[in-house]
């Protein structure tokens, strides 16, 4: 019964995970301005290494923001709503970010420093942040997800 | 409520846990004024506080919030008052933002959405001292350029630490900058690009104002790898609320004891001056037994909501939330449906106005349909009577006493009931529309500050006592009435209350409730019981005490356990567990869903729920001979 949100949202995030190795995920920093038009992605954009959503990320993550988008999460609210709930608790583009602890059934939900503050929330409205691990996070680590 | 002597008009508006009724607190004292919004049940906290320059003002205390963007319906008060949008009460002429210093990111973010609305707004950075002892260092100057804001710092729990707020306010006053009373505020709803761009200005001014440690709170981390542990976090937190629930029983003994005999010594003052009769029996039997024998579990309830407000203050309440997010929503409920149906377990009234935090109208209406069976403390004096009256006072397994065990297993079979039901629900009512999203700060812990525990307790003890004495006081004087009257003919062989109103009520209810083994005394009591549950036993003590006048002085209990048999007492305590008995809490959800269908579908459940289970309880305890 705990694992039946799980077992939907896992296809979408497996292959949001695929697309990621080969699409570019982040940009400079003088790109991110235009964050709200993530769907239009350049391909003469820098691409970056390894990034996930992180709702698939795992405990111990620790990275920045590359992207907050609006995602379908299967909860009852449109996807702009998703997102703009998300920065108002300071999800934004650029923000350090560290996955602290999840819950025992489903691995979920998660707790996740963002800056300065903790944030609890589940996996699949965080599978709308894209976030690049920092330069020590060893793919290692991410192959294990 | 105008008055031409009061000034200013304040609201103070900051996130959730920035440290806000703390600070009101220490602006306002005890004088506050607790009371609801005009059509909703938002709490509604005023008080008067007089600033260093001797100008009264009004404060008001606003529900947390993150953004005018209101998600919930309490930030919807918030969001409506500072806009001055809100019928009946005048907007604030100025606005306070508190914030936590030692996290100020979303609180700048918010002091910007604010600053927008045009009207005078004082930056208050909250516990000021945490913040330095972290190694927060904090350019107030700096800050104050950037946002074009007064900044001020502001410690609540200390004193003199709001001083220099109220210096600020009493600058703003006298400089004539309070907008023209009744100026409604602008403000447009913001896109997620002007969110995007209203954080990376409150990032920006964060790095140039604010130099902030590497690692957050080291406390707050370590208690955080134990409390939030997947296992271990669930094993405190089940450890938690049996220990509170230990508590309630066992601490609350010796104040409870006083109490009683309080009330008895004043029965027996009223007994030996006046004459005997009807006066003396509406006073010693109707008003001081009857307020008595509900005041009496003033201390139990205090204990609980003592638990309640400890947590809350520490900072766990949002790490329950969390760990059982998962596990709620198993049963259908919503993370953020633990903290109103925790309080569920002291009054299902403030329970199910904490759901408003919930802002998915689907996720709420489940946790208000489920709230009112989460054991409520009116319960209390109900259970404790019939335990202590049936259950032997034994210790089992070393260190358990099997009256908590019993009180216990009727605490379980509440949260059971609510976790079936809410699945039920969602399962039946609910099936296509998905689950809402569960966004929650864990905040930093905090060492709990008596004064504002004292506050809170005391607050709630008001609430109690004034309900004991008007619904419940005038709910005695009814059952006594009907207990009483008529007068037994002169040649009465049965005792006085067989002859009055009550009996015959009873006895028209007999037949329907005899299957579970109700006598007709119990039915009576039922009655009342509907005013508040708690009455229950004021009106058992009504009827069997007028019912035994001769014999003076006698224990309810006693007399309970000589009367029933085993099996009519545990049907009763099925009974309790479930049915809808609190006319307080039907209008509540009438208010809160909109409809008298949802109010009606409560009863009609809980009812059908609550003679199901006496029924079962009746018959199997009959049938193992506890007849």
């Amino acid at each position: 019964m705990p694992d039946a949100n799980v077992a939907t949202a896992a296809p979408e995030l497996q292959s949001q995970t695929s697309r990621n190795s080969f699409l570019p995920l982040c940009w400079e920093a003088s790109g991110m301005r235009s964050g709200a038009k993530f769907a239009i992605v350049g391909s003469a954009l820098k691409p970056a290494r390894g990034a996930v959503t992180l709702g698939a990320a795992p405990v111990g993550f620790t990275g920045h923001i590359c992207a907050v988008r609006p995602v379908a999460s299967g909860s009852g609210l449109p996807p702009q709503e998703i997102e703009r709930r998300l920065i108002e608790l300071g999800f934004v583009e650029g923000a350090r970010i560290e996955i602290l602890h999840e819950g025992l059934f489903g691995r979920d939900p998660i707790a996740v420093r963002v800056d300065g503050a903790t944030i609890a929330l589940r996996r699949r409205e965080a599978a709308a942040i894209v976030v690049e691990p920092e330069s020590e996070t060893t793919p290692a680590a991410l192959a294990a997800e | 409520m105008t008055d031409v002597a009061l000034t200013a008009r304040i609201a103070l508006v900051g996130n959730p846990n920035c440290g806000k009724t703390a600070l009101f607190n220490a602006l306002t004292g005890s004088r506050q004024k607790v009371a609801n919004y005009p059509g909703v049940t938002v709490e509604r906290k005023e008080a008067v506080a007089t600033t260093p320059a001797g100008v009264a003002v009004r404060l008001l205390d606003l529900p947390g919030t993150y953004s005018l963007r209101a998600r919930s319906l309490d930030e919807v008060v918030t969001r409506d008052i500072v806009l001055g949008r809100f019928a009946g009460e005048d907007a604030p002429e100025l606005l306070v933002c508190v914030a936590d210093a030692t996290n100020l990111r979303l609180a700048l973010r918010l002091a910007l959405e604010l600053k927008r609305v045009g009207r005078p707004v004082i930056l208050a950075l909250n516990m000021f001292d945490i913040a330095r002892h972290r190694g927060v260092e904090i350019d107030l100057a700096r800050l104050s350029t950037e946002l074009g804001l007064p900044v001020v710092s502001s410690v609540a729990v200390r004193r003199g630490g709001t001083r220099e707020l109220l210096d600020r306010i009493d600058a703003v006053i006298r400089g004539g900058e309070l907008p023209e009373a009744g100026a409604a505020g602008s403000w447009a709803e913001p896109s997620a690009a002007e969110l995007r761009a209203a954080q990376r200005e409150a990032d920006r001014i964060l790095r140039s104002a604010v130099r902030i440690p590497e690692r957050g709170d080291p406390l707050t981390q370590r208690i955080d790898r134990i409390v939030l542990h997947p296992v271990l976090g669930l094993a405190i937190l089940l450890t938690l609320l049996f220990l509170m629930f230990q508590a309630v029983f066992t601490w609350a003994q010796v104040p409870m004891d006083l109490i009683k005999s309080g009330f008895d010594w004043l029965g027996r003052l009223v007994g030996a001056a006046v004459p005997a009769g009807a006066l003396r029996s509406f006073l010693a039997d109707g008003v001081i037994s009857g307020v008595g024998s509900v005041v009496v579990f003033l201390p139990q309830i205090l204990i609980l909501f003592l638990f309640i407000l400890l947590l809350e203050d520490f900072g766990y309440m949002a790490r329950a939330a969390f760990l059982m997010d998962r596990i709620m929503g198993g049963a259908g409920l919503h993370g953020r449906a633990f903290i109103p149906l925790l309080s569920s377990f002291a009054c299902a009234i403030p329970g199910i106005m904490a759901t408003r935090v919930i802002d998915s109208r689907r996720d709420r209406l489940a946790t208000i349909l489920v709230a009112p069976l989460m054991t409520c403390s009116a319960r209390i004096p109900v259970y404790t009577l019939i335990i202590s009256a049936f259950v032997p006072a034994r210790t089992v397994w070393a260190i358990f006493s099997l009256q908590g065990l019993v009180m216990f297993g009727l605490y379980a079979a509440g949260i059971a009931a609510a976790l079936g039901m809410s699945w039920a629900m969602r399962r039946l009512l609910w099936r296509r529309e998905p689950s809402n999203p569960f966004m929650l700060e864990l905040p930093d812990y905090k060492r709990p500050v008596a004064r504002n525990l004292a506050l809170g307790l005391l607050q709630r003890a008001k609430i109690f006592l004034r309900r004991a004495g008007t619904t419940i006081f005038a709910m005695m004087v009814v059952i006594w009435f009907l207990c009483s009257v008529p007068t037994p003919p002169p040649d009465a062989t049965e005792p006085a209350i067989e002859y009055s109103l009550a009996a015959r009520i009873g006895h028209a209810l007999e037949p329907a409730l005899a299957p579970i083994g109700f006598n007709w005394q119990i039915d009576v009591a039922l009655i009342p019981g509907m005013a508040a549950r708690e009455v229950a036993v004021a009106s058992l003590g009504t009827v069997y005490a007028v019912e035994n006048a001769d014999e003076d002085g006698d224990q309810l209990g006693h007399v309970l356990a000589g009367q029933w048999s085993l099996a009519t007492a545990l049907s009763l305590l099925a009974w309790y567990v479930f049915a809808p008995q609190c006319a307080s809490t039907l209008s509540v959800v009438k208010r809160e869903t909109g409809s008298w269908r949802w109010m009606l579908f409560l009863f009609g459940y809980m009812l059908a729920l609550a003679y199901a289970a006496a029924f079962a309880t009746y018959h199997i305890a009959l049938w193992l001979g506890a007849g």
